[in-house]
C-alpha cells in the first residue's frame, strides 16, 4: 500500500466515524438527504476520487480510491458517493467534465434501454429507466443509450428528467424510476469506445457493490467479535464457547473471500470493467455476505434485530448490495456458460487466464 | 484482532512462460492417463514421472544450487504444482519430500543430512512420509507417545505411528517423537528424527481404506535404532518445528484443486450449451475456484517473502476443503448418470471416487474444527 493510500485511508476513515452518527444513519435510512454531510464529502474531494487517476486532485490511481470506497463501507456510509465517483469516473474516461454535485448512473437494470435520436443541434434522449439509485436526489445521470443500436455515454443534467415511482432499497435509500425526456448537446453525447464494453454501468457498478460488500463485512466481523468478547452467558463471555468461535471462523472465512473477490474486481474495473473477472467477483461476494449476515445475527441474538444497534446498517448493506447489479444466479450463469463453452480442455487454462 | 495478510498475487512473465512449458509437458506425459487414474491426483504414486518430473528441474525449485534445487521463485514452484494437480499427474511419490520433508531439512537438518538426501529428492529419487499421527494422537498432536530412548550412540524407538501415507512407497519418515518427559508435558520433550523405513525392528502395515486403496498405512516400532545422526534441529524443539512444517502442509493448491477431474469431467458431461440450472451451478465453482486460487497464491507471496503463513493457510485449507466436498453433491445432481451409459462411464467413475474420498479433505492435515480454532485464535478470541 502507498504511503499516500496509507494516509489518505487514515484521514478519510476519520472523517467517515465524525460524519456519520447512528442518528445520520438512522435519519438516512428513513429517506432523508443529508445535504450537510454530502458537503463535506464533497469538500474533501471524494467525490472526485477517481477522476484523472493518480494525476488527479487526491493523487492516487484508480485501483486505490476503489479501496477507500471500501473503507466508506466499512462506515455504512448513506449518500451516494460510490454512485457519483462512478459517474464522474465515467465522464473522465469519455473526455467530459465530471459534474458537481451527487450522480448516478441509469439504466442499472438489464432490461432497461435509453434512446438516442438526432435532432437539431444534437441529440434527443429518451427511455425509462428502474431502480435508479438515489434518482430522486441527483443532479446529473450518466447514461448509457443507443443511437442506431451503437451505446453511446450520455452526461445529463437536473431537468432532464423525472421522477416516476419512487421505491427504495433494503437500506431504506431511494431506488427511484426516472423517465428520460431531454435534448442534448453533441458534447454530452460520446460513443463508447471498443476498449469499454456496452454493460459497462452493469459490470462496474458490480465492481462497486462487491467492493462494498467487502467492507461491510469486515465491518460485520468486528462487531460480532467485538459483541460476542462483552456479551455474558452461563458465567462466561459467548467467547469462550466453541461453537461461537468456530462461527465466528466461518464469518472470518467469507469476510477474506469477500476481500479478495472485492481485489480481483477493482483490478477488473481497471482492466477496462472486464466483465469475467467482475462476474466471478461480485457472485462470489453475494455468496459471502448470505451466509456471513445470518452467522452474524445469530451470534448476536435479539439485540441485532433491533433498529437501536448498529449491526443492520451493515447486514442491509450486504443483503442489498448482493442483488443489485446482478445477482449470483446472473453472473454465475454468464461464467459457466462462458467456462463450459471453452471444453473440459479448455477450462483450466480459462481458469488461469481469469 | 489479527488482520489476515493476504497480498495481491504479482503476475510474473517467467511463470506463465514456465506454465507453457509444464503444460506440453504434461499433455505430452498423461496422454493415456484415464480420467479415473487422474482423479487419484496427488495419491498416484509413479517413480518414473516423478523422475522425469526431477530431471527437468521441476522438484526442489526454490532450493539452493547447493543441494541441488533450482533458486527459483516460490510463484514458479506454485505454477508447477498447480499445473500437475489440475492435469491429475501422479505426484504422490516425491510430493512431500517437495512440500514438506525437504524444506525441514533445509531449515533445521544438520549438513550432512542436507547433503546426502536434499540432491536425492531433487532428482525425483527419495521419497519421504510424515510421522505425526498416531492411534491414541491425532488432532491433538502434542499427546504423541511414540518415544525414542537416548541410548549409547543415538536413540531406540518404540511405538505406532498412524495413517502413515504412502509409507509403502518411501524411503525416509519424519518421526514427530517424544525424546524426554512423558505426555503430561505435552509439547516438552518432543523432537523430530530422519528414520530411514529400512531399518530393523520396522513394520509397515497397509490399511485400504473405503474406496478400497491403499495410500496409508500403521508404521510399527521395535526397540528400532536410530543413530545421533539422525536428530533433525534440537533435541526437545519438536514441537516448534513441527508447526512450521504444517505451515506448508496447508498452504498449497492440493486443499482445493484435488477433485479437479470431477470439474473436468462434469464440464464434458454438461456439454457446451449448458442448461440454465446447469451453467449458474457451474459457474459458481468456477467463482469460488478462482477465489481460491487468489488467496492461494497470495500465500505463496507470504512465503516467498520468508513469512509463516500459518493462520492464512488454515483459511484456505477450510474454505478449499468445503468448496471440494461440494463438487460431487453438485455433480450429482446435473447430470443423470448410467454408469453403464459410455458417455457417461467416466464421469460416473470419477464421481464415485471423488465421493468416497471426499469425508477426507475436512480431514488430513488438520481437522476443519481444528483450523476453524486457529482462525479464532488468529481473531484473539482464545
Ligand atoms: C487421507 C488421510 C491421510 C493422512 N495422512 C497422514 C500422514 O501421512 N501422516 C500423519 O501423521 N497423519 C496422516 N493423517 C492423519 C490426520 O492428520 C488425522 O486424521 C487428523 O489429524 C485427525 O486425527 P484423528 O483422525 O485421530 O481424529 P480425532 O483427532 O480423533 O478427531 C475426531 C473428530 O473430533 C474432532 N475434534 C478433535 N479434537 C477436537 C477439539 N479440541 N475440538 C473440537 N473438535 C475436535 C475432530 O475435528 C474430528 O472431527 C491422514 C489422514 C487422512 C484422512
Amino acid at each position: 500500500m502507498s504511503d499516500t493510500l496509507q494516509m489518505l485511508l487514515d484521514t478519510t476513515t476519520r472523517l467517515f466515524a465524525e460524519l456519520f452518527t447512528p442518528a445520520d444513519l438512522h435519519r438516512a435510512a428513513h429517506g432523508e438527504w443529508l445535504a450537510d454531510k454530502w458537503q463535506a464529502l464533497e469538500e474533501f474531494g471524494l467525490p472526485m476520487v477517481l477522476v484523472g487517476g493518480a494525476d488527479g486532485e487526491l493523487g492516487i490511481d484508480t485501483a486505490e480510491g476503489l479501496a477507500l470506497l471500501r473503507a466508506a463501507a466499512s462506515f455504512a456510509v448513506p449518500l451516494p458517493l460510490a454512485e457519483t465517483v462512478f459517474a464522474n469516473h465515467l465522464l473522465d474516461l469519455a473526455g467530459m467534465k465530471p459534474a458537481a454535485g451527487p450522480a448516478s448512473i441509469a439504466p442499472v437494470l438489464a432490461q432497461d434501454k435509453l434512446k438516442l435520436e438526432p435532432v437539431e443541434g444534437g441529440y434527443r434522449l429518451s427511455g425509462e429507466a428502474h431502480a435508479v439509485p438515489w434518482g430522486r436526489f441527483a443532479n446529473t445521470m450518466v447514461a448509457v443509450a443507443h443511437l442506431n443500436g451503437r451505446p453511446h455515454l450520455v452526461h445529463v443534467d437536473a431537468g432532464g428528467w423525472t421522477v416516476g415511482e419512487q421505491g427504495r432499497t433494503l437500506c431504506g435509500f431511494p431506488a427511484d424510476r426516472l423517465d428520460f425526456a431531454a435534448v442534448l448537446d453533441k458534447a454530452r453525447v460520446q460513443p463508447l469506445g471498443d476498449e469499454l464494453p456496452e454493460t459497462i454501468l452493469r459490470s462496474g457498478g458490480a465492481a462497486l457493490r462487491t467492493i462494498a460488500i467487502a467492507g461491510a463485512l469486515q465491518k460485520v466481523l468486528e462487531i460480532t467479535i467485538g459483541y460476542v468478547g462483552e456479551r455474558s452467558q452461563f458465567g462466561r463471555t459467548l467467547s469462550k464457547f466453541q461453537v461461537i468461535q468456530h462461527d465466528l471462523a466461518r464469518i472470518a472465512e467469507q469476510a477474506v473471500a469477500a476481500g479478495a473477490a472485492a481485489e480481483l474486481a477493482a483490478e477488473a474495473f481497471v482492466d477496462g470493467f472486464d466483465p469475467m473477472r467482475i462476474a466471478v467477483a461480485k457472485s462470489r461476494a453475494g455468496e459471502a455476505a448470505g451466509i456471513a449476515a445470518p452467522l452474524a445475527h445469530q451470534l448476536h441474538g435479539a439485540i441485532g434485530v433491533t433498529e437501536e444497534y448498529q449491526l443492520h446498517y451493515f447486514t442491509r448493506q450486504l443483503w442489498a448490495g448482493r442483488d443489485e447489479f446482478g445477482t449470483e444466479r446472473e453472473w454465475n450463469e454468464l461464467v459457466g456458460r462462458a467456462a463450459l463453452q471453452q471444453g473440459p480442455d479448455g477450462l483450466w487454462p480459462f481458469l488461469t487466464a481469469l | 484482532m489479527h488482520t489476515f495478510r493476504f497480498p495481491s498475487p504479482p503476475h510474473s512473465a517467467a511463470s506463465e512462460r514456465l506454465r507453457g512449458e509444464v503444460r506440453d509437458f504434461l499433455a505430452d506425459a498423461l496422454r493415456d492417463r484415464p480420467a479415473l487414474a487422474r482423479s487419484d491426483s496427488w495419491n498416484g504414486y509413479d517413480a518414473a514421472f516423478s523422475q522425469a518430473m526431477g530431471s527437468r528441474g521441476w522438484i526442489a525449485m526454490t532450493w539452493p544450487k547447493a543441494y541441488g534445487g533450482h533458486e527459483r521463485s516460490a510463484f514458479e514452484r506454485y505454477v508447477v504444482i498447480e499445473e500437475m494437480l489440475a492435469a491429475g499427474a501422479p505426484v504422490a511419490a516425491h510430493w512431500i519430500a517437495d512440500r514438506q520433508s525437504g524444506p525441514l531439512l533445509l531449515k533445521f537438518g544438520t549438513e550432512e543430512q542436507r547433503q546426502s538426501i536434499l540432491p536425492r529428492i531433487a532428482r525425483g529419487d527419495c521419497y519421504f512420509c510424515i510421522g505425526m499421527s498416531e492411534p491414541d494422537s491425532g488432532s491433538d498432536l502434542a499427546s504423541v507417545r511414540t518415544r525414542a530412548a537416548p541410548v549409547e550412540g543415538g536413540y531406540r524407538i518404540n511405538g505406532t505411528k498412524l495413517w502413515t501415507t504412502n509409507a509403502q512407497n518411501c524411503h525416509y519418515m519424519i518421526l514427530f517423537c517424544r525424546t524426554s518427559g512423558s505426555t503430561e508435558d505435552r509439547h516438552k520433550g518432543t523432537s523430530q528424527l530422519l528414520i530411514d523405513l529400512a531399518s530393523p525392528g520396522i513394520t509397515i502395515n497397509p490399511i485400504i481404506d473405503m474406496a478400497g486403496q491403499h495410500h496409508f498405512n500403521e508404521v510399527v516400532f521395535e526397540d528400532v535404532f536410530a543413530p545421533s545422526s539422525a536428530l533433525i534441529g534440537k533435541e526437545g524443539e519438536g514441537w516448534a518445528q513441527v508447526t512450521s512444517e504444517l505451515a506448508l502442509e496447508r498452504s498449497g493448491p492440493e486443499r482445493f484443486l484435488s477433485s479437479f477431474t470431477l470439474m473436468r469431467e462434469l464440464a464434458l458431461a454438461l456439454g457446451p450449451a449448458p442448461s440454465e440450472h446447469g451453467a449458474i451451478a457451474f459457474g459458481r465453482l468456477v467463482s469460488h475456484l478462482t477465489v481460491l486460487r487468489r488467496l492461494s497464491r497470495g500465500i505463496s507471496a507470504l512465503l516467498e517473502a520468508g513469512e509463516n503463513p500459518q493462520l492464512e493457510a488454515s483459511i484456505v485449507k477450510d474454505l478449499g476443503a468445503s468448496f471440494e466436498q461440494d463438487i460431487p453433491e453438485i455433480a450429482r445432481q446435473l447430470v443423470d448418470s448410467a454408469p453403464t451409459e459410455p458417455s457417461t462411464q467416466a464421469f460416473c467413475a470419477v464421481l464415485a471416487h471423488t465421493l468416497l474420498n471426499a469425508p477426507t479433505f475436512s480431514l488430513r492435515g488438520g481437522t476443519r474444527e481444528i483450523l476453524r480454532g486457529i482462525i479464532a485464535r488468529g481473531l484473539g478470541l482464545r
